[in-house]
């Protein structure tokens, strides 16, 4: 008797030693308890992995209960979804952005040439419908996206033919590639790549010919046009399909398809995630969207104290005093986000025009140095910007680790008489009446700019501009224009500049070095190169100078490699040759953003970086905000 | 008669397919497509897309081909009372119009008939009582009506609602109604909402009807068969209500041709400000991403509106007006 009494004892404070690590027990929401003692739904450890992913929180362990509500605006507005319930990736940025990190995965491993790619799921991990989420899913979601006959959007920045996926087992699945690629983690971890967890076999399957016969006829049958159409709406980056399983926190209840005005989200009761004591997140209840029509508005719901968390759409210079002044009334607070854009609006001239006069003269440096000499940037701040921001070039942002000096401020100064001489010491010396230079044929030189009359700010900077270059003898034709108009005059290469967001401050440099040489369709100063580099087999595309030809090869080297510190080097001589280059002409560097959150909100990031490739706020993982009372 | 509406129906038909083609060719004139349009909008929010996903757009919609083709295909499809398919929203556009015509109609119709409402009989009033208090207080806000635009009248009631009472006035429902069932609760949630768009869409229509009303009845009451009248000793009330108002109704009536479409349009603007759930807001969509099929539709459903409400108007007009029907008897 007494010795058992001791061995049961002992028992028990062997189990206790253990237990956390051991048998944790896992706590769950009220809701999902009523559930669980009703018989409708299992038990919690039979719902979440055997190795659920521990989420410490940012200030403290929150509480269950409460709607997250913010705004939508129009048909296209998926990225704010994919923002907040949808940032949950194979493997996902810290929240700093500064490497790739565990997520839906629980571990991973990549070969010395960054060629092998095998990825570790969690035992036991299921999709939100109950049915079990292996490695078949990332097999399958994979093929479908590199299917030719998939006629639908797919994930960006991809090589697919030169992609491959197995499932070893049911928790592993290998990424094989036939060239290196050292930037595919990153490129996984990014907001496109999340497409390979998006698809779930068992649901999807019936819309791929491939692995299901009679998919064409399904997709009829739910309504599509093609099974193209059903994969496109049902398994990636729509949400118009409300009964597709996913692995987000929520899971949706109403469709985004246009006509309906309140997306709603509720509790993933299958979701992989708990906290430090073992709550299974997330910890708010319900998500709920509402679209919207305009941003005013959207601004007036924040100012009403109806947006909870968000920066979307309403989060503009020109909101800001409105938002700022209404904190008392609305119960909310504004947190600060860090732009990794590096700048407001730069200017691109099209240095692959097809006028050989005007390509000439654009492909002079000293011209786009004198142009950029020419703009009084500290104006442009101090009228559009409220004296926030500064002077700035088309280069990585302080902060980033590819800062460079040079690049950033060359040319930056107001010094229109220095411009003048870089002009007349190009030959341009003879003026028509009204004072403007004359260009290589003789006549006046005219820039026209189109700008995209929904980015009002573009017009804004472009008219202060326009007189300034006066005093240099350079016209600029500025003018607002419809968007898709200006997209069609750069798409065919037929405009003189274009003016636009500089993407790529910080590590998106790496994916997409747009401004730093002519990597893509947004690199609209030199459309005939960039598709050049793209392979895409237009009919634009044209050899490069020798200089734009080895930053291209020095991109591709980068990307060949797996090594960090090597990729940083072969990047840093990029940035050289685009500082000797001198390709755009860049105003001005954004200064903080701010976001919009509740006052009784927890766990909110005070500061956070803001980009498109780093889906703000999703890396902060949004499971874990909550409502405190 | 019948001949008459039989003849009436067969132009209709031809104006229609007149319309059809100019429809179809000024929502093609501007450049690029439907896909141009759909790469600026990823790109406004810092996407980015393919060279080949492009070209595989282009292609499923077949956006290449002739407009001629792409006409004759849509017509086609349009005789056998399909109505197209939407590029953007990725559904049969008569699933759209189903989801949100009743609503439209619903929020249109009653404006109109406010409108009516009030403006005829403060027309009546400003007329007969010409110069008094009344008078003068309804020109003035006849004035005012007419001069401020829709949407700046919205938005300056989104403001005084919002600064001074504390209310959101957008929207037609609450969030907690929007996917309800009727019933009564969400009834009056919607009533509750309705008020605002009702207001500001009827408030220019008002202000003009009241102008035609009351100049229209002051040209009646000063002519010989209205004196007569009163001095055989007809009552004042009789008198004007049984002649003169009748006879200042036939440019109204006139009007009801275009008041259908003149309060869609005009309800344009101010619901994308409002933030109604009504096709306005789908059709500026479809404009500006140049979704052809639904914004066609769209546009050719407002056309025919145009043309059933002449029809009317002139039926109406032969039946409130001896003098019209008699002159078609005349003409046949």
């Amino acid at each position: 008797m007494k010795y058992r009494n001791r061995m049961g004892l002992s028992l028990a404070a062997v189990l206790a030693l253990t237990g956390p690590l051991a048998a944790q027990t896992y706590t769950q929401a009220p809701e999902l308890e009523q559930a669980v003692a009703a018989g409708t739904l299992p038990p919690v450890e039979q719902r979440l992995p055997e190795n659920p992913m521990v989420v410490t929180p940012i200030d403290s362990v929150g509480q269950y209960g409460g709607t997250w509500r913010s705004a939508l605006k129009g048909t296209f507005d998926t990225g704010w979804v994919r923002r907040t319930v949808g940032y949950q990736p194979l493997v996902a940025y810290d929240y700093d952005w500064t490497e790739v990190v565990p997520n839906v995965a629980e571990r991973f491993e990549v070969n010395d040439t960054a060629t092998e790619f095998t990825f570790h799921l969690r035992k036991g991990h299921k999709w939100s419908d109950g049915e079990p989420f292996t490695a078949d899913d990332l097999v399958f979601a994979l093929n479908l996206m590199k299917s030719p006959a998939y006629g639908g959007r797919k994930a960006n920045g991809f090589k697919w033919e030169k992609m491959s996926g197995e499932a070893i087992d049911a928790q592993t699945f290998k990424l094989t590639l036939t060239e290196p690629n050292g930037l595919l983690l990153q490129r996984l971890a990014s907001v496109e790549g999340m497409f390979i967890v998006n698809a779930a076999k068992h649901y999807c399957g019936k819309y791929f010919p491939d692995t299901d016969a009679a998919a064409i006829d399904n997709a009829k049958a739910a309504g599509f046009e093609s099974w193209t159409q059903a994969v496109e709406q049902s398994c990636f980056f729509n949400f118009v399909d409300e009964d597709r399983p996913l692995l987000f926190a929520w899971r949706q209840v109403t469709p985004y398809d246009g006509l309906n005005q309140l997306i709603q989200w509720e509790r993933n009761p299958y979701f992989f995630k708990v906290d430090t004591e073992g709550q299974q997140l997330p910890y708010i209840d319900d998500v709920q969207m509402i679209q919207t029509e305009s941003v005013e508005d959207i601004v007036l719901q924040a100012v009403a104290g109806k947006i909870d968390f968000s920066n979307r759409h309403f989060a503009t210079v020109a909101n800001k005093p409105v938002i700022f002044e209404n904190q008392e009334s609305g119960g909310y607070t504004l947190t600060s986000t860090v732009d990794a854009r590096m700048n407001h609006a730069i200017f691109q001239l099209n240095l692959t025009h097809d006028d050989e006069n005007k390509r000439k003269l654009y492909n002079e440096k000293d011209f786009r140095a004198a142009l950029s000499l020419g703009m009084d940037r500290e104006e442009i701040i101090d009228v559009i910007f409220a004296g926030q921001g500064e002077p700035y070039q088309a280069a990585p942002r302080p902060t980033s680790p590819f800062y460079s000096e040079e690049l950033a401020r060359q040319f930056t100064e107001y010094d229109p008489d220095r411009a003048n001489e870089l002009l007349d010491g190009l030959g341009l010396t003879e003026r028509n009446s009204g004072g403007i230079r004359l260009g290589y044929d003789g006549q006046p030189i005219r820039i026209q700019l189109l700008s995209p009359s929904d980015q009002s700010e573009f017009n804004d900077i472009a008219q202060l501009v326009v007189e300034q270059w006066k005093d240099i003898g350079i016209d600029l034709d500025a003018r607002n224009a419809e968007r898709s108009l200006v997209y069609e005059r750069v798409q065919n290469n037929s405009h003189d500049m274009h003016i636009w967001w500089g993407d790529g401050g910080l590590n998106d440099a790496l994916l997409d070095p747009r401004f730093y040489f002519p990597f893509g369709l947004e690199s609209a100063y030199a459309p005939k190169w960039a598709q050049h580099f793209m392979n895409s087999g237009s009919t634009l595309a044209e050899a490069p100078p020798a200089d734009v030809q080895k930053q291209m090869d020095l991109y591709l080297e980068m990307v060949g490699t797996g090594d960090k510190a090597r990729q940083q080097e072969l990047f840093a001589e990029i940035l050289d040759i685009a500082a000797d280059q001198f390709y755009v002409i860049g105003t001005v560097l954004p200064a903080d953003g701010y976001v919009v959150a509740s006052k009784n909100l927890g766990n909110v990031p005070a500061s956070q970086i803001y980009s498109w490739v780093y889906p703000q706020p999703g890396p902060m993982e949004t499971a874990q905000l909550y409502f405190m009372n | 008669m019948l001949t008459y509406i039989a003849r009436r129906l067969v132009t209709m038909v031809f104006t229609l397919l007149a319309l059809s083609v100019v429809v179809f060719v000024v929502i093609q004139l501007p450049p690029g497509d439907f896909v141009t349009s759909y790469i600026a909008t990823l790109a406004a929010s810092g996407e980015s897309v393919d060279q080949e996903a492009i070209n595989a757009l282009r292609d499923r919609y077949k956006l290449d081909s002739p407009v001629l083709v792409q006409y004759a295909s849509w017509l086609g499809e349009l005789l056998r009372g399909n109505l197209g398919y939407s590029f953007e929203m990725q559904m049969p556009v008569g699933n759209i119009f189903a989801d949100r015509i009743g609503i439209s109609l619903a929020v249109e119709l009653t404006a109109v008939v406010v409108m009516w409402a009030v403006s005829i009989p403060i027309g009546i009033y400003s007329a007969v009582n010409q110069y008094s208090v009344g008078d003068y207080l309804a020109t003035i806000f006849g004035f005012l009506g007419l001069a401020v635009p829709n949407f700046l009248f919205a938005l300056i009631l989104m403001y005084v609602c919002y600064n001074w009472f504390g209310v959101t006035i957008t929207g037609l429902f609450s969030p907690e109604y929007m996917n309800a069932r009727w019933s009564v609760g969400r009834f009056l949630d919607f009533a509750s909402h309705v008020w605002a768009p009702i207001l500001v869409i009827s408030s220019a229509g008002a202000a003009q009807l009241v102008r035609v009303l009351r100049a229209n009845l002051l040209d009646e009451l000063n002519k010989p068969y209205v004196l007569t009248a009163r001095a055989k000793g007809l009552p004042r009330r009789t008198v004007i209500w049984r002649y003169p108002v009748r006879v200042a109704m036939n440019p109204l009536v006139s009007t009801i041709g275009w008041v259908l479409p003149t309060v869609i349009s005009s309800s344009f603007v101010t619901a994308i400000v409002l933030n109604l759930p009504t096709l306005s807001p789908i059709l500026l969509r479809a404009l500006l991403s140049q979704d052809m099929y639904l914004a066609g539709a769209l546009i050719l459903f407002m056309g025919l509106l145009t043309l059933i409400g002449t029809l009317i108007s002139d039926l109406l007009l032969a039946w409130i007006d001896p003098r019209i029907r008699l002159g078609m008897v005349g003409a046949n």
